[in-house]
């Protein structure tokens, strides 16, 4: 007891020389909202990574300031959580930044935090595009399922692909897909012949790979949440030899390296368009990828989540060398609509309308790189601007 | 008309795969809740374990396919019996609360120690050369990978009426659940057929585990997330009837596959549906006891 007590004393005493000598440092803090336990813990090393890679090559200071994440785990899909989560970010540990966000409604959580106490929200993953338009204090480093889903219509069409099923996960993000891709697809001449929706949680897709079947179009635009739905469906396509029966499966974020590990072989030549590829082929993403396998290990890849982290950190340094440190969200956010830089991903830069980021999308085939499956890219569609805003401007 | 006979008959063979693979990966529980009495609700994650290992062995350890999945059930096997005598044995005596409470615990601490050992990525066998493709049957165009799943099943199933009805340790389980002391009374090591038989679940848990993977892939909730499925089709067949699971799996696969195809707008709706309706015209299952 009375050794416990003394260690208490002890501890206390070294909390308050920490307290003290922070205080008297120019400290910035960062508040980091992600995934760190339960089924979506990648999402949280993915940002931690990136965001750890950025400071560490900055030597933790943005100019003379000394920058200090403080990470909280939404812990699921829960904005109520998100919520309190951002708001003992801000207003007790005074966070001047938060960046992260995993998932639309866990995003959306924050919007009267953020409103109220004008704090920028990076924001790095939810593809809802409508998510901007809640707060001027959001801004998009991550990309929108409409970013990725025209480029990947628009391609399909120009291959001769003329009908199509679109098969989607029946939820909100599946039906803004099946939108997405039909209205698209429609626009352009082709004929949408199926609308295929399934239901959350499937892990057998024999029945809907036989309506496919039945329905013989030239393409199938999927669209679902990646883990064990969208990986069981694109191995199951192959099983069946759709692919053989002349139609082809496109997708969007379904064909990332750490989710077609798994499904092995069976991902050879999948089709899909993306914002990034760790295969890119510029010295820039060479350099970020070679920097993230020294700090990370060899055999790691970044993804889009940790090169969404990355450039959000970078948005916050330029929000931060603008306001000189001190808390101004407006003064902020004024700073990086317009802003340009070059990413990993390619050029980039912040819509000053819509603060969505404007980024090249990339056609993607899986094929066998160095041993491993990744995706090469074969042709890019340059400074593409979240197509949602601007139909519906 | 006849595409239309194809289709249904490609889903007839799709729905009984997966309801054989449904039999595979609950008949365990049958034999553990029905014949033993014992609420094991990990069993599902027996059966995440078995899928693990033998994924383990021919990932890391470059054994075949064929040979993995009896190694990963032997080390299901002797994991189960470990349980058994150390966890299990305490709760035989108590109500089934204390057994529900202990079991779902259990599930919990082995979804937390998956998670550390293999990540939270989704895994599933690669299956051999020999097992992947389609094979053609007329118009039919058929999975070979189903096509064995089904047969596969059928040997566990046969093997295993064989086993508790025509065997000597078969009788011994009956009698040593049936009157516990009178089975002590003739000479039957009561503790020790016990450590067998749930073994034996544990085993073919875990062979539905490793076959079943590409279905219902492995992950750490993996335990959680099928038990419901798994129940399911114990409280359909009727506690404890080996028949009863077989037909319950096969038909609800079938229900459950040509459901989805015919009456999309119901989606994965239509199996709880007939699950309530079976359960309103037979609340003791479909063979009860």
């Amino acid at each position: 007891m009375r050794i416990g007590k003394r260690v208490a004393g002890l501890l206390c005493a070294a909390a308050a020389v920490a307290a003290a000598g922070t205080a008297a440092a120019a400290e910035i803090k960062v508040g980091l909202l992600s995934q760190f336990s339960g089924a979506y813990t990648w999402w949280g090393r993915e940002y931690q990574r990136g965001v750890d890679l950025y400071l560490a090559q900055r030597g933790g200071k943005f100019g003379e300031h000394t920058i200090t994440v403080l990470s909280r785990d939404e812990a699921g899909s829960n904005p109520q959580r998100a919520r309190q989560l951002s708001q003992e970010l801000v207003v007790r540990d005074k966070v001047q930044y938060l960046i992260g966000g995993v998932f639309t409604p866990t995003v959306l959580g924050a919007v009267d935090v953020i409103n109220q106490t004008r704090t920028p929200y990076v924001i790095l993953n939810s593809g809802t595009s409508s998510v901007t338009d809640k707060s001027q204090y959001y801004v998009r480093a991550g990309f929108t399922q409409w970013t990725v889903s025209i480029p990947l219509v628009q391609w399909a069409y120009d291959q001769g692909m003329k009908n199509a099923v679109v098969l989607a996960a029946d939820y909100a993000p599946g039906h803004d897909a099946l939108e997405a891709f039909g209205q698209t697809f429609a626009k352009l001449g082709g004929k949408v012949v199926g609308e295929i929706k399934v239901p959350m949680g499937t892990t057998d897709f024999s029945s809907y790979l036989q309506r496919v079947r039945d329905l013989k179009p030239q393409a199938v635009f999927m669209f679902m949440p990646v883990g064990p739905m969208s990986a069981g469906m694109i191995r199951s396509f192959k099983e069946r030899e759709l692919d053989k029966a002349g139609i082809t499966l496109l997708v969007t974020n379904e064909a990332q390296e750490e989710d077609i590990a798994p499904i092995g072989d069976a991902a050879i030549g999948l089709t899909s368009a993306l914002h990034y590829s760790p295969y890119l082929d510029t010295p820039l993403n060479k350099e970020f990828v070679t920097a993230y396998k020294a700090k990370y290990g060899k055999d790691e890849l970044p993804s889009v989540a940790s090169v969404a982290a990355y450039d959000g950190m970078r948005l916050i340094e330029q929000m931060v060398r603008a306001t000189g440190g001190v808390k101004d969200g407006d003064k902020a956010m004024a700073a990086i609509k317009g802003y340009k830089w070059d990413s990993p991903r390619g050029p980039v830069s912040i819509d000053p309308r819509t603060r969505e980021i404007v980024q090249n999308v990339y056609m993607r085939k899986v094929e066998k790189i160095d041993g491993k499956l990744g995706n090469k890219v074969f042709h890019t569609y340059p400074a593409v601007k979240d197509p949602w805003h601007e139909i519906n401007k | 008309m006849t595409s239309t006979l194809a289709t249904f008959l490609s889903l007839a063979v799709d729905g009984i795969a997966y309801g054989m693979m449904l039999f595979l990966i609950s008949v365990g529980l049958t034999i553990t809740l029905g014949v033993m009495r014992v609420v094991n609700l990990t069993h599902s994650a027996f059966a995440m374990i078995g899928g693990y290992i033998a994924l383990w062995f021919i990932q890391r350890a470059g054994v075949h396919f064929f040979l993995a999945v009896p190694l990963a059930v032997l080390a299901t096997m002797a994991i189960g019996a470990l349980l058994e005598r150390t966890l299990y044995r305490w709760v035989y005596g108590t109500h089934g609360l204390g057994q529900l409470l202990m079991t779902i615990g259990l599930t919990f601490i082995i979804t937390a120690i998956v998670k550390n050992l293999a990540g939270t990525q989704l895994q599933s066998l690669p299956l051999p050369p020999s097992l992947q493709g389609n094979f053609s049957v007329g118009p039919l165009t058929l999975s070979v990978y189903r096509a064995f799943l089904i047969g596969a099943s059928a040997v566990v199933a046969f093997a295993l009426w064989l086993g508790i009805e025509r065997t000597a340790f078969g009788a011994r389980l009956r009698a040593a659940v049936d009157n516990q002391r009178m089975a002590r009374c003739v000479g039957i090591n009561v503790p020790a057929v016990f450590s067998a038989t749930f073994a034996i679940g544990c085993g073919l848990a875990a062979v539905g585990g490793a076959l079943g993977s590409p279905m219902l892939p492995l992950e750490p909730y993996y335990g959680l997330k099928y038990l419901v499925i798994v129940m399911i089709v114990v409280a359909v067949g009727g506690l404890g009837s080996l028949r009863g699971s077989l037909y319950a799996a096969l038909l609800l696969g079938l229900i459950d596959t040509l459901g989805r195809y015919y009456l999309p707008a119901l989606g994965a709706f239509v199996i709880y549906l007939a699950v309530l309706a079976i359960l309103l015209v037979r609340p003791r299952g479909l063979v009860a006891n």
